[in-house]
């Protein structure tokens, strides 16, 4: 059976990845995580399951919600602000959240023995940490470790064509707000606050590359020892597991 | 800047939408401290994450303050491109043979009335 996951909240991105990879896969394996800091309405996302199965077929998705709110403390929140003063960005907050959903997703495909992962990373939010293309090279690097490829499946497809699709397909689209789709997905307050000066000035938020690249260099490696101790912790060696998964 | 992008990044704003969101901000900016700093009494996590805030709001006020990465004033104008070739009604020429006599005496008579 030929399987993949995919990092999940609901939204258009998500949404519209969640379909090409039904049609390309047997098994889509939806992970949903929220951080225990500024998440709500996670209710939003089981909704857009349930409709993904309806319209795909009951089987073709499984769908796992959780928490990464201890991963994300040991990533960036313990020595918040000792990392701050080095970094002078509020990017160390969603890059450390997402370094923690990317050490989970990790976790999920060794024990599952998925070796392919996926997200809804969009060209068209350029401006989210997580989503510029060094960040993302970086991510795929982290998953080369377990033998695990990570694809980015609609990084290249217009927003618009997305929205046009998914509206075609009978999905709910919720309110489209300057461009943004209001009420599809659960919300994360501390990211609406990050990207404050930017909604409300059009100010560039403060994301240079290199600092980008080295805060996730440096963080991967907490993000390793998270998967490796969670495995240590039942008695396994990483490696061998994900072997298995390759196999 | 090596920076991300965004479909509005680096947009003109009007002065109007500045002064509003500056008042904007601040209200977020106080509402936020506020409640992370009650929260912080009752966890040390988050009495940090309260810390990592105002140290973060405080450098963007400033920021925003000095008006660093945000352009106040009107939408570019369009740029109107000129045709190829002219519509066949316009006459181009150097100007010199449109005037007729009429409006040569008209102008010697009221630009210069004391030379005549």
């Amino acid at each position: 059976m030929k399987e993949i996951a995919l990092m999940f909240s609901g939204g258009v991105d998500s949404t519209m990845a969640a379909c090409l990879l039904a049609e390309q896969y047997d098994r889509v394996h939806l992970l949903t995580y929220h951080n225990g800091h500024g998440t709500a309405h996670m209710g939003k996302t089981k909704r857009r399951v349930e409709e993904l199965q309806a319209k795909c077929g009951r089987d073709k998705f499984v769908h796992m919600l959780t928490s990464t709110k201890a991963l994300m403390e040991t990533v960036v929140v313990d020595d918040l602000v000792e990392t701050y003063a080095e970094y002078r960005s509020g990017f160390i907050w969603c890059m450390g959240c997402k370094l923690a959903m990317h050490a989970r997703s990790a976790i999920y495909c060794l024990e599952n023995g998925l070796t392919e992962m996926s997200d809804g990373s969009s060209g068209s939010t350029q401006e989210m940490v997580e989503q510029m293309l060094v960040s993302l090279s970086l991510i795929r690097a982290f998953y080369a470790k377990y033998g695990i490829t990570f694809a980015t499946p609609v990084y290249d497809i217009p927003r618009e064509e997305e929205q046009k699709t998914l509206r075609a397909r009978g999905f709910r689209m919720g309110l489209q707000v300057l461009g943004r789709n209001i009420g599809i997905q659960p919300s994360c307050y501390a990211g609406l606050v990050y990207y404050a000066p930017y909604m409300l000035f059009h100010k560039p938020p403060k994301h240079d590359e290199a600092l980008v690249a080295r805060f996730i260099e440096e963080r991967s490696l907490r993000a390793h020892a998270l998967v490796e101790g969670w495995f240590k912790q039942q008695g396994q060696e990483v490696p061998r597991l994900a072997a298995e998964g390759a196999a | 800047m090596p920076c991300c992008g965004g479909d509005k990044s680096g947009k003109p704003i009007s002065r109007l939408q500045y002064v509003a969101g500056r008042v904007a901000f601040r209200q977020l900016r106080t509402g936020i401290s506020f409640g992370l700093h009650g929260a912080g009494l009752r966890s040390p996590r988050l009495a940090r994450i309260a810390t990592f805030w105002d140290q973060l709001s405080a450098d963007w006020a400033k920021s925003i303050a000095a008006e660093e990465g945000i352009l106040i004033g009107p939408q570019p104008e369009e740029v109107c491109t000129l045709e190829a070739a002219p519509p066949s009604h316009v006459a181009i020429g150097t100007g010199a043979d449109d005037f007729g006599a009429d409006w040569d005496d008209a102008w010697v008579d009221d630009a210069a009335p004391d030379a005549a």
